[in-house]
């Protein structure tokens, strides 16, 4: 008798999350696999999935947001594309370059710009920014917490994060110590499509033997060994767990490129394999000779372009019945750049100010902190907790406005507040920035 | 203005300052991500929950015979171990040093050792365009191998294997392993050695200024003629047909009257591009570009060799690229640009090209973490003798800045007096004026004016930092951790690798052999045995050498002729597996050790493409013989030799799994099915199982 493919997912295996055959796998107790400690996220009422834009180039995004256009010193790109224009954001008006303008109300209505410091000008610390500097409980990345808060409330197939467009070390994620391997779109799309065949119709048989392997190896190995054997069966098992029907919309992957990660980010939020995924998405790079910023405009607006195509799809995926989360898109960058030092001559390393973009349900259009001048450039300011408001008197200072940020993230996504208070140090949730 | 304008004065330079923390103010805490060598991770940072702690000696399990010695046989060869080593190793565990001995002497330990060498130097982190910028073109125009392969591409790839050979070849000879950091004799192909001649005569000043030093006024124009001239004419300056270069009729139209001239633009680059195949003139008579076989021949590519590039004595000319006739089959090149060790090769500087606003510090930076395995870092600052290369923008020491910059300036001056901006020969003499000085991990040498490459190399040479490191490097390759330096076993090795005159393949035995990467017994923080996925060049080495299918997974291959078929779907999904590499400013290397579903999903479809390429009836193993075939899976591409404790429950598995296979299935299906199940057995997804 053959047997369908989709006949041998194992889904059946993993309702309920799969705990029952990680907890089979691991050795692991059902009751600490499901640790409601560890799922604090249920006591939020609802979570989303992040798709996070995150790269050490440390692009000049936070040059032509909303909050950049008002002090006449700070420089901008001449070009028609990136003309100044008007846009209303949370009911206020702002002025920002038109790419950002021009998104429609639909998105602006759920956009939050946050301006805050990453602390650090050095690209190799993108990791460390990633910890928010330090500022995490037992230097986990900020997007681990996260992930790990709300996997098994979303029933995600796995725990850790999903990079697909870490484009080298420095951008490799990390998960519990562990070193998380990239998945590039090309990879996901070949290691996924796989045809049908008699060979596949023995799969089951294979797993089976393998599985008996497994056990084989299990009773010579190590503790540490029989940790790996586990990892295998687990992951082998994620794997089988997928949902195929979505492996079609992978067909149009054609390289690794920004569209080709908005496409393997969005199929795979639908297919639920992790409530984190991180893409790479280029707003003007490491531009210090970038004479008129050519090259700023350029990639804005097509980095702009990339994030509402992206809010769009997941939008439209979800409306159909497709994604069942919500989905919040945002960017987080190793540091933002000068706005003024340089001229138009093109922009240095600026530790002190950046702009993380925050795009989804959960999340209420708004501009939240602003900068002020320090030295001959310029520095995200304190915040108010109560309005959002960039302030001199701010109760978030400078020091702490990047964790504010994580903390109004992970609120939006539906990490509770207690663990986001015990795991992240410093900052606070901004209730203006929620919808 | 004060400390906060320094502050923002100083940011202007750091965007490739890859080794300072670079961190601002003092709102950070607790800013670890360095490794302690615990093997949990970097430190302070969260373990898996689903571990054990590690660093306790309590409960240490000790590793097996059939495990350790055959982790250290798949990490040097990608091979199982046979049936008599085995039993030697299960009498007599001591007999693993010499063992491991036997299998460094093999080729299969040279492919490894060269991929792991091609990494540690740093050597292949490039993308091709900023290769091609050393020579200041958009690209190297070329033609094709006999198989369609691009000649550039080959090339340009060719130059990431050409240290790591070089290396290879100390280890061999049991050279000291300082000689990497010293070199002047680097492997290369005669097309390496003329393309690297033309950059030698090929000038770029700080400024960014281009010009030849001699080639150019010597050609006036070049002509494309379908007679036949010996490619020694064509490149002999005192020959009638100097320039005049045959092309193939095809590639001449008939209106062409026999020739084409070509005498505007970039004569030289075009001289070159011929020799690669690629052929344009400029007087309207060839419409087209004509590509076609590279004049030097395909075997100028892949003639591997030795060479050594001295300095042209008093009155001697530097070798000029058209002395083709001359490098082919020579080992000497004789070049004003100095390359000297691992850290001026094309392959080091397409992957850490600097700029007048970094001044070759990322260069600087990143040949210490290749030599020293240290990356500047303000908390261990050594005050030099002078600093006359300090960059005025961060001379004040009460700066976030000063503390890397203190050091780094003067120690980028080594580069800055031996290259430009773009890595051709300095000659701006009040660049040379400034003093370089190293001070770095307790060593401090003062330099002198015009001190250059040469120079750092010779201190990075003897710096104590240099075993250590290339230990630690080691480590990594065969435990994807850190071992623990602080301990007695990390510090016997590299007491051996020191007291053997540096000899890597002391070395290399005794760690091999050692309980850090047996862990035969325990080491405090060594994190006892740690096994890991098998990462893409471990993985694709052990399933080619152990079905002798060569390069299994495509990627080692240059011609595209052997990449189609499975071969190509493998090597594709190949880059699903994560392999190791260096990201900028990281003193340790990018080592995935755990799997992920794409990671398994992906080894499942190779296993597919492998099964597909050795099973079959005329394949390497035939359906007609299942028995022995699967008795091969089982030692040959499982790696479990009689004797093995799990031989022959494994061999039950899979005879049965053919048995219940061959129910529902044809027999080739089923010996196929079969051979996956062994490909994805641990012992071959996996290492240290």
């Amino acid at each position: 008798m053959k047997l369908h493919r989709r006949k041998m997912l194992y889904t059946a295996l993993f309702g309920a999350g799969g705990l029952g055959l990680k907890s089979l796998a691991t050795g692991i107790p059902m009751s600490i696999l499901a640790n409601p400690l560890r799922a604090s996220a249920q006591d939020a009422g609802f979570t989303r999935v992040l798709i996070l834009s995150s790269s050490s180039a440390g692009d000049p995004l936070n040059a032509n947001v909303p909050g950049t256009y008002e002090d006449p010193a700070i420089q901008h790109s001449n070009d028609p594309r990136m003309a100044p224009t008007s846009m209303t954001v949370g009911g206020r008006q702002y002025t920002a370059a038109k790419p950002w303008a021009d998104l429609p109300s639909s998105i602006l209505d759920k956009t939050v710009f946050f301006h805050h410091g990453t602390y650090t000008n050095s690209h190799p610390n993108h990791p460390k920014v990633m910890r928010l500097m330090g500022n995490v409980e037992r230097n986990e990345m900020m997007v681990s917490v996260f992930s790990e808060s709300l996997w098994e409330t979303m029933e995600t197939v796995q725990r850790e994060p999903i990079s697909v467009g870490a484009r080298s070390g420095d951008e490799i994620l990390a998960f519990q110590g562990r070193s998380l391997a990239n998945v590039s779109p090309t990879a996901l799309r070949t290691a996924l499509a796989q045809e049908d065949s008699a060979l596949g119709d023995l799969r089951p048989l294979r797993d089976q033997s393998v599985d008996e392997l497994y056990a084989l190896y299990q009773q010579y190995g190590t503790e540490n060994q029989r940790r790996l054997l586990d990892r295998f069966v687990v992951t082998r098992d994620e794997a089988r767990s997928l949902s195929l029907d979505l492996v079609e919309r992978l067909a149009n992957i054609g390289g690794n490129g920004e569209a080709d990660q908005m496409t393997a980010a969005s199929v795979l939020a639908a297919m639920n394999v992790s409530p984190v995924i991180t893409v790479r998405i280029e707003f003007g790079g490491d531009n210090h000779d970038d004479q008129e910023f050519v090259r700023e405009t350029n990639e804005t607006v097509e980095g702009v372009g990339h994030l509402q195509n992206l809010v769009e799809t997941v939008d439209g995926m979800r409306s159909e019945g497709v994604l069942r989360n919500d989905v919040i898109v945002g960017t987080l960058n190793v540091f933002g750049r000068d706005l003024a030092r340089k001229g138009r001559q093109g922009r240095d390393h600026n530790g002190r100010h950046h702009v993380s973009v925050l795009i989804g349900d959960g999340l209420r259009g708004g501009v939240i902190g602003g900068l002020e001048p320090t030295g001959n450039d310029y520095q995200a300011q304190a915040i108010d907790s109560g309005s959002g408001n960039a302030s001199a008197s701010g109760d978030i200072p400078h020091e702490e406005t990047f964790q504010s940020m994580a903390k109004t993230l992970g609120a939006a996504l539906g990490v509770s507040r207690t663990q986001l208070d015990e795991t992240i140090t410093g900052g606070k949730v901004i209730e203006n920035a929620l919808a | 203005m004060g400390t906060t304008i320094r502050l923002v004065a100083c940011l202007t330079l750091v965007w490739t300052l890859a080794a300072c923390d670079g961190v601002i103010g003092g709102s950070v805490q607790n800013d670890g991500g360095r490794n302690d060598g615990s093997g949990n991770g970097e430190d302070g940072f969260p373990v898996d929950s689903t571990r054990p702690e590690l660093s306790s000696c309590e409960t240490f399990e000790p590793a097996e015979p059939f495990v350790y010695a055959a982790k250290a046989k798949t990490l040097l060869t990608g091979l199982g171990l046979t049936a008599e080593e085995l039993d030697a190793v299960q009498a007599d565990p001591s007999v693993l040093r010499t063992q491991i001995g036997t299998w460094i002497d093999t080729p299969e330990a040279d492919q490894k050792l060269q991929r792991f060498f091609q990494t540690g130097f740093q050597q292949d982190g490039y993308e091709e365009q900023a290769l091609v910028d050393l020579w200041g073109y958009s690209n190297f125009q070329s033609g094709r191998l006999s198989d369609g392969t691009s000649v550039d591409d080959t090339l340009i790839r060719s130059f990431e294997e050409s240290f790591a050979r070089t290396v290879v070849d100390i280890v061999r000879q049991d050279r000291p392993f300082n000689e990497a950091i010293t070199t002047s004799t680097v492997y290369m192909t005669t097309a390496q050695m003329v393309a690297l001649a033309l950059s030698d005569d090929r000038e770029i000043d700080d400024e960014g200024r281009r010009r030849y030093n001699r080639t150019d006024d010597q050609i006036q124009q070049i002509a494309y003629t379908t007679d036949n001239i010996p490619l020694s004419d064509s490149l002999n300056p005192n020959s009638p047909d100097f320039m005049r270069f045959t092309i193939p009729e095809e590639g001449l139209p008939a209106g062409c009257g026999g020739e084409a001239i070509q005498t505007d633009n970039d004569l030289v680059r075009a001289a070159f591009s011929v020799l690669l195949g690629f052929y344009s003139d400029n007087d309207g008579c060839m419409q087209d570009d004509y590509r076609t076989a590279p004049l030097l021949g395909e075997e100028a590519f892949f003639d591997w060799r030795p060479v050594t590039i001295r300095p042209p004595a008093t009155g001697e000319s530097p070798t000029m690229f058209w002395d083709v006739q001359s490098m082919q089959g020579s080992n000497e090149l004789v070049l004003r640009v100095p390359r000297v060790g691992f850290m001026t090769t094309p392959g080091f500087f397409a992957t850490w090209p600097t700029n007048d606003a970094n001044e070759a510090r990322v260069t600087t930076n990143q040949t210490l973490i290749v030599a020293l395995g240290k990356s500047f870092d303000s908390e261990t600052t050594t005050i030099p003798a002078f600093d006359d290369a300090l960059d005025d923008s961060h001379a004040d020491p009460t700066t976030v800045c000063w503390s890397c910059h203190v050091n780094l300036d003067p120690m980028r001056q080594y580069f800055r007096n031996s290259f430009t901006h773009y890595y051709h020969a300095q000659d701006d003499d009040s660049v040379q004026a400034l003093r370089p000085s190293f001070a770095f991990q307790g060593v401090s040498v003062e330099g002198n004016p015009g001190d250059g490459i040469d120079a750092l190399a010779d201190t990075l040479s003897t710096h104590p930092r240099l075993a250590p490191a290339w230990v630690q490097k080691a480590c990594y390759f065969a435990t994807s951790s850190a071992c623990p330096e602080d301990s007695d076993e990390f510090q016997t090795v590299v007491a051996a690798f020191e007291g053997s005159g540096m000899s890597f393949r002391t070395m290399l035995v005794e760690l091999l052999a050692s309980p850090l990467v047996s862990a035969a017994s325990c080491v405090e923080k060594a994190g006892g045995d740690i096994p890991s996925v098998a990462r893409a060049r471990h993985f694709c080495t052990t399933v080619s050498n152990r079905l002798g299918l060569t390069d299994a997974c495509g990627t080692d291959t240059y011609f595209n002729s052997e990449r189609r078929g499975d071969r190509g779907v493998a090597r594709q999904l190949i880059e699903v597996m994560p392999d190791d590499g260096y990201s900028r400013g990281g003193e340790i290397p990018v080592v995935i050790s755990d799997p992920n579903l794409f990671i398994r999903a992906a080894g499942d479809a190779i296993c597919q493409r492998f099964s597909q390429m050795a099973v079959g009836n005329d394949s390497l193993f035939s359906p007609g013989d299942p028995e022995s075939a699967i008795r091969s899976f089982v030692v040959d591409l499982m790696g479990l030799p009689e004797g093995d404790p799990r031989h022959d429950g494994a061999l039950d598995i899979l005879q049965r799994h053919y048995a219940d296979a061959d129910v529902e299935n044809n027999e080739v299906n089923s010996l196929r099915s079969t051979f996956m199940v062994a490909c994805t057995a641990p012992t071959v997804l996996g290492i240290g199982l």
